[in-house]
């Protein structure tokens, strides 16, 4: 839907303001028709009354639900003012503009600012803050164990900024309402001229101080967060020494026994056993997971949400955190690294392979229902011919990620070249520290491209 | 629902009965967005005719089509399949109904990743039970049955291609004998030559008449060109809004019809 203002422009350009067109039923007669957002009827469909309605649509209790809400959605006359209140809530306002996208995104950007400011004032602690900053904590090196506590002046700014927002939101919705209705109303361009001016229209160039203000909040947040380039400057050697062999390598790393290559080639099985198994799971999963096919029964729909969910819940642990787990109570080795990638990439092309099947062409799994297969003739006719190559190409690329998960894992003690790494930090070896990292960028970026180059050519 | 059907049947005269193939008592379908596709449709269609369906878009043609074998759901009134009640057949009893109601699409809906011989074993589908039938290893007889259809339209030297190297026509073609293969007593074909040159639709056509005379099968054709629904039907049906406002032989359509149904 346009902007109130553009449909305005729009019709002020205009050379004649006879309106013309035909009227929809809720407008009332005489009002200028500037937009059509009025839900058309389908051409298909017949004039009948509501009862009748009902009567055939008994199973459809959705249908109906869908049939109010379209209702309710039609262009109105709003009350300016109750949409601006309702946004002391924000988002609320919009819910009642019927705006559910603007709604739903609103609240998302004040529950996060609420989280932000909420944590801050948490952090907030002057007595402290004034102890750490004595001249003897001044040193930098102590920035290392700062616990992360609020400054009044950044406290107070945050705050600033969020009330600004605030107030911006609710004149803004005011302003929209007014236009709205004025849009529904109007009767002459003197109406709509009415609508210019005034200090709700001076309200909008506030607009550009609120984007101006969010950057400037943004610059509190990465002061809050201590984020400090200086900092990085001073330590630059640092870096430089661990990773200094990456361009000076110790060859001879590589093959001395548990070096380097008997580490690399740990994570590549670790990936590969990982990927295979997790793609056994996948393909079972993958049918549960697909809404095209288990939409169309009540039972099947149920199965189907809480597949999703579980799916859901799997993918949101990250894998560092299940090889942890596993390492835990399996014990050490590349044997709990498989069990978390398994469990990872199980998750992962699941997602990926019942989104190929959803984009499946319907007409082939009707066919085979029309000669009369069953619903496992409709996968293995139906489905499976059409999904194969995305199969592979989700496979390929679960690979790679894998690879990467695979050279981390070792870090807390599940095998693979991540095992090396550890144990070169904690023996001062950097030389070495810098080889593997070498060959694991040599490695995975090969991994990446032969794996790109093979999905390019199979989907 | 099984017995009351038996009854039904019973009161009816045995040879009308015999004669009538497909029977349509006020069907209507409303899908869960409130359309209204169909409005208390009522036919009898007897065994062996060559019907076609007319009407613009949205008339309730593929509706009306596509309840028979009930990849529609019709949302009130009945089907009556050689006397037994098919409505609310399920589970193995509706593909036994599918198994007897062939189907041919508008976009073919062949398998495109698979050969063109498995497409029509795909025919054979309906006839397999049981653990084997899950095993895509198709019996000597099927291949055998799956290799006569595919050289009754003249296209089985086509059997080991990939069936999406074919052209459109030759697909279409495909798709007819996966629906011979199936051996069925009608044959349901949703608009089957929209998507075709005009000369090969009437290729198509030709064959669809063939096989309705040849193998006795029932055929009914949604077609959107009037003048090829004359052409082939022994009887059309013609469709508005849903309702089904035309129903007799291809000589009554006159001027004032097509009015009423295109207009």
């Amino acid at each position: 839907m346009a902007h109130p203002v553009k449909w305005i422009e729009k019709y002020m350009n205009e050379s004649t303001n006879k309106p013309s067109g035909d009227w929809s039923d809720n407008e009332r007669p005489g009002a200028v028709k500037l937009d059509t957002p009025v839900v058309e009827p389908s051409p298909t469909s017949l004039p009948s009354d509501s009862a009748a309605d009902a009567a055939l649509m008994g199973t459809g209790r959705m249908a109906r639900l869908r049939h109010a809400m379209r209702k309710a959605a039609k262009p109105r006359r709003r009350s300016p003012q109750v949409a601006m209140l309702l946004q002391i809530i924000p988002g609320a306002g919009y819910i009642y503009m019927w705006r559910s996208g603007k709604a739903l995104l609103t609240m998302l950007l004040f529950f996060l600012a609420y989280v932000i400011l909420g944590l801050r004032f948490l952090q907030y602690n002057p007595t402290e803050l004034a102890k750490r900053q004595t001249p003897i904590n001044d040193n930098p090196e102590f920035d290392v164990f700062n616990l992360g506590l609020a400054t009044t002046e950044s406290l107070l700014l945050l705050g600033a900024i969020f009330l600004f927002l605030w107030a911006n939101l609710m004149a803004r919705t005011y302003r929209e309402v007014q236009l709205a209705n004025l849009n529904l109303e109007a009767t002459s361009k003197e109406d709509l001229r009415k609508a210019q001016g005034g200090w709700l229209t001076t309200l909008l160039y506030f607009n550009y101080l609120a984007a101006a203000v969010i950057i400037f909040g943004c610059f509190q947040l990465i002061k809050d967060t201590e984020f400090d380039i200086g900092r990085l400057i001073s330590k630059f050697n640092n870096i430089a020494k661990y990773v200094g062999g990456l361009f000076n390598p110790v060859w001879g790393a590589l093959w001395e026994p548990k070096g380097i290559m008997f580490r690399m080639r740990e994570t590549l099985e670790i990936s590969i056993v990982g990927t295979l198994i997790g793609a056994l799971f996948a393909v079972v999963l993958s049918l549960l997971a697909a809404r095209n096919l288990m939409g169309r029964n009540p039972v099947t729909n149920v199965l189907y949400f809480v597949v999703r969910v579980i799916l859901s819940v799997i993918r949101a642990v990250p894998t560092l955190f299940l090889a942890i787990i596993f390492v835990v109570s399996v014990g050490v080795g590349p044997f709990p690294a498989i069990l978390a990638l398994i469990i990872f990439s199980a998750g992962l092309m699941t997602k990926l392979f019942s989104e190929s099947i959803e984009a499946i062409d319907w007409g082939q799994v009707e066919a085979v229902q029309a000669s009369g297969g069953s619903a496992a003739h409709v996968v293995i006719f139906g489905v499976i011919p059409q999904v194969v190559p995305y199969y592979i190409s989700g496979m390929l690329y679960s690979w790679e990620v894998n690879v990467h998960s695979a050279s981390v894992l070792g870090l807390v003690g599940a095998g693979g070249i991540g095992d090396y790494v550890r144990d070169a930090i904690e023996s001062y070896k950097y030389a070495q520290l810098g080889t593997a990292l070498l060959v694991v960028i040599v490695i995975t970026v090969a991994i990446d491209f032969t794996s790109a180059y093979i999905r390019s050519r199979i989907v | 629902m099984e017995t009351s059907n038996r009854a039904d049947s019973a009161r009816g005269n045995a040879a009308e009965l015999d004669k009538v193939h497909i029977r349509v008592r006020n069907l209507s379908k409303v899908y869960p967005n409130g359309t209204h596709a169909m409005d208390s449709v009522n036919v009898d269609i007897q065994r062996g005719e060559f019907v076609a369906i007319i009407g613009s878009s949205g008339a309730g043609k593929s509706t009306f089509i596509r309840s028979i074998n009930r990849l529609v759901q019709p949302s009130r009134g009945e089907i009556v399949i050689n006397g037994i009640n098919t409505t609310q057949a399920r589970g193995s009893e509706l593909r036994r109904l599918r198994l007897d109601v062939a189907m041919i699409f508008q976009q073919f809906n062949l398998i495109k990743r698979l050969t063109v011989l498995r497409n029509v074993l795909v025919g054979r589908l309906g006839y397999k039970t049981g653990l084997e039938s899950l095993y895509p290893i198709f019996s000597k007889t099927d291949v055998e049955l799956a290799l006569n259809s595919l050289d009754r339209l003249g296209i089985v030297e086509k059997a080991y291609l990939r069936a999406d190297s074919l052209s459109g026509g030759q697909q279409q073609r495909v798709a007819i004998a996966r629906t011979l293969a199936q051996q069925p007593g009608i044959l349901l074909a949703d608009e089957p030559v929209a998507s075709l040159d005009p000369e090969i639709a009437l290729v198509v056509l030709d064959i669809l008449k063939r096989i309705n005379r040849e193998d006795k099968i029932t055929t009914i054709v949604n077609l959107h060109q009037l003048d090829m629904a004359k052409d082939y039907a022994d009887r059309i049906l013609g469709f508005k809004g849903g309702r089904l406002i035309f129903d007799g032989p291809p000589s009554e359509v006159d001027r004032e019809i097509y009015e009423r149904v295109y207009k």
